[in-house]
């Protein structure tokens, strides 16, 4: 049998300026001490750039993975990289809740 | 009592339901007394001041918005909230005169934009930290007690959307109970 090659490849996060933002929208979390919420948003554009969004959907819960289930069959097809941005930070969200302390949505 | 009040959340604290007072703090780690009516955070020009509007304006007993803190770097969000209040904004949805870089409003209409302005008077603070001196201004201002503006202005309604998945039973008859793939039984079975 011959042997088979596979890729190692050593992580690399994209530098901010090389971010491509999702054209489908993005999203905006927020955590109380009842509920995690968020936001989803379609694009508004201003000469070829993103100046604000028109709020489409709400969704509520208390564990990351019931949002992310439910945001994945609710919000139009996303970037690979906006799904997983979103499941991180879902995941934050969800660590401060649980601890009743403060999340502040952090950057992709 | 505050329910049907505040429809757009965020990051905000209720206090008193008939307060005449929303604060909004920027770049300030600052308390209000429990007599205000609301009070927190702005900190995007566009989809954050939308909210405030949309949450103050909700609530007809708020009567002052005090702007406190220092005002967001780059983003001049309390600037541009005062320049929406004094200029509202032109047919491109931009803030008239605003400093900010992208003060768009596209989520609420020219009437509840007409209705902030109408109900809320703007008590610039910015620049101001010292909690002493925004106590002070604030208890004055609540000592003038102003009648409530009338009946709330809903601006957004957010709707909870009821989901219904393909394994449930829908009921038809109180004796029967008919399943997703049309299969009848008897209730109970």
């Amino acid at each position: 049998m011959k042997d088979r090659e596979i890729p190692l490849i050593k992580a690399k996060k994209t530098a901010e300026k090389d971010v491509i933002l999702d054209s489908q929208g993005f999203f905006v979390i927020d955590v109380d001490s009842k509920t995690i919420r968020v936001e989803y948003y379609s694009n508004v554009y201003k000469d070829k750039r993103i100046v604000s969004g028109i709020l489409q959907k709400v969704f509520t819960g208390t564990k990351a993975d019931a949002l992310s289930d439910t945001i994945a069959s609710h919000a139009p097809p996303l970037r690979p990289e906006h799904y997983l941005y979103l499941g991180r930070e879902l995941q934050k969200a969800q660590l401060a809740f649980d601890q009743q302390k403060k999340y502040i949505q952090g950057g992709c | 009592m505050t329910e049907g009040f505040y429809p757009w959340g965020g990051e905000f604290t209720i206090c008193a339901p008939q307060g005449c007072i929303a604060v909004v703090l920027l770049n300030i780690q600052y308390t209000p007394p429990e007599s205000v009516a609301i009070y927190g955070p702005l900190k995007t020009e566009n989809i954050g001041i939308e909210k405030i509007i949309a949450n103050t304006i909700s609530n007809p007993w708020i009567r002052f918005l005090i702007l406190c803190g220092d005002d967001i770097r780059g983003h001049r969000s309390g600037s541009s909230l005062v320049a929406l209040h004094k200029n509202g904004i032109d047919h491109n949805h931009r803030i008239i005169n605003a400093p900010g870089a992208i003060p768009y409003i596209e989520n609420l209409n020219i009437e509840a934009i007409k209705r902030f302005q109408a109900q809320l008077t703007i008590v610039d603070l910015m620049g101001e930290t010292q909690k002493e001196k925004i106590d002070g201004i604030i208890a004055e201002y609540i000592h003038k007690a102003p009648p409530s503006f009338g009946e709330p202005f809903i601006a957004i309604r957010i709707k909870p959307q009821t989901t219904v998945t393909l394994t449930d039973n829908r009921a038809l008859h109180s004796r029967i109970l008919i399943d997703y793939l049309g299969k009848v039984k008897k209730r109970g079975e």
